[in-house]
């Protein structure tokens, strides 16, 4: 079976894989930088 | 003369102090997403024990020959990918944050022996999907156990012991320490962020720290 892999020095990494941890890092960010609105945040929507 | 009963009654309101269990009012800090993704990654784990245990009742191969068996694996998969990926978006949150501040060793501690605890039940799990992958994985995986001498107890070539470690062992060892986990942050409070302004010091005693908390929900509503 014949992936697409991304080899970077001794890192070798299929695409599929590097995809995962893309998404995983961007998420951690927007979890990071997006305000949080909920219930106990003080200036969120209580309604 | 008190009794056993009593005992461990106080002890365990010395361990977590009354209120403290299910508080329905935390810092103001505590009001992020990171903190969304831990409670996620305890989510997902629910689904993934109990999707293991329908899957304990039809067999180790029932997926094999049964639509409502492959869905309750695959449910059982997926649910284990997303209780990685949040718990390492929320491992990762906590580690920038020096989330082991104020005496919160333990609590970062056993965060950390859960991820790997973890990886280990995820291993063996792999190990118990009874086709060509889990057998290729057990042949790739003897060489390098039976090199540091794990092999003489712990052989991935046997898959009734994998599915064992897997359904019994793993899990118990990785329950106990997420309930460990899930104590020591009642127990110690969420830290407080590295540049708060403290009006005492943060020593992990006082649950809801020394930072006014926010106000809850119904305070919101009552107050308008």
């Amino acid at each position: 079976m014949n992936g697409s892999y991304v080899d970077w020095g001794v890192v070798h990494i299929s695409v599929a894989n590097l995809v995962v941890i893309a998404v995983m890092v961007v998420v951690f960010l927007l979890a990071v930088l997006v305000p949080f609105h909920g219930p106990g945040s003080g200036d969120g929507d209580a309604s | 003369m008190s009794s056993w009963t009593v005992g461990l009654r106080t002890r365990l309101a010395r361990t977590v102090p009354p209120g403290e269990l299910l508080p329905d009012r935390q810092p103001a800090y505590v009001s992020s997403w990171i903190y969304v993704f831990g409670v996620l990654s305890l989510a997902s784990l629910v689904v993934v024990i109990g999707t293991g245990c329908v899957l304990a009742i039809g067999g180790v191969t029932w997926w094999h020959t049964s639509g409502l068996g492959h869905f309750v694996n695959s449910t059982h998969l997926w649910s284990v990918e997303l209780f990685f990926a949040t718990m390492v978006i929320h491992l990762w949150g906590k580690f920038f944050m020096a989330a082991w501040r104020g005496k919160r060793a333990l609590t970062w501690m056993t965060g950390a022996v859960a991820f790997v605890g973890s990886i280990g039940t995820a291993f063996t799990g792999y190990l118990s999907q009874t086709n060509f992958d889990s057998q290729w994985i057990a042949g790739e995986a003897k060489d390098g156990l039976n090199s540091v001498g794990i092999g003489a107890f712990f052989n991935v070539l046997d898959p009734g012991q994998m599915l064992l470690w897997h359904v019994t062992l793993l899990p118990l060892v990785v329950g106990v320490i997420v309930v460990a986990h899930i104590v020591l942050v009642r127990r110690h409070g969420v830290v407080p962020p590295i540049d708060a302004v403290l009006d005492g010091p943060d020593d992990g005693a006082t649950p809801t720290g020394p930072i006014p908390v926010a106000p809850a929900a119904r305070d919101l509503t009552t107050t308008g």
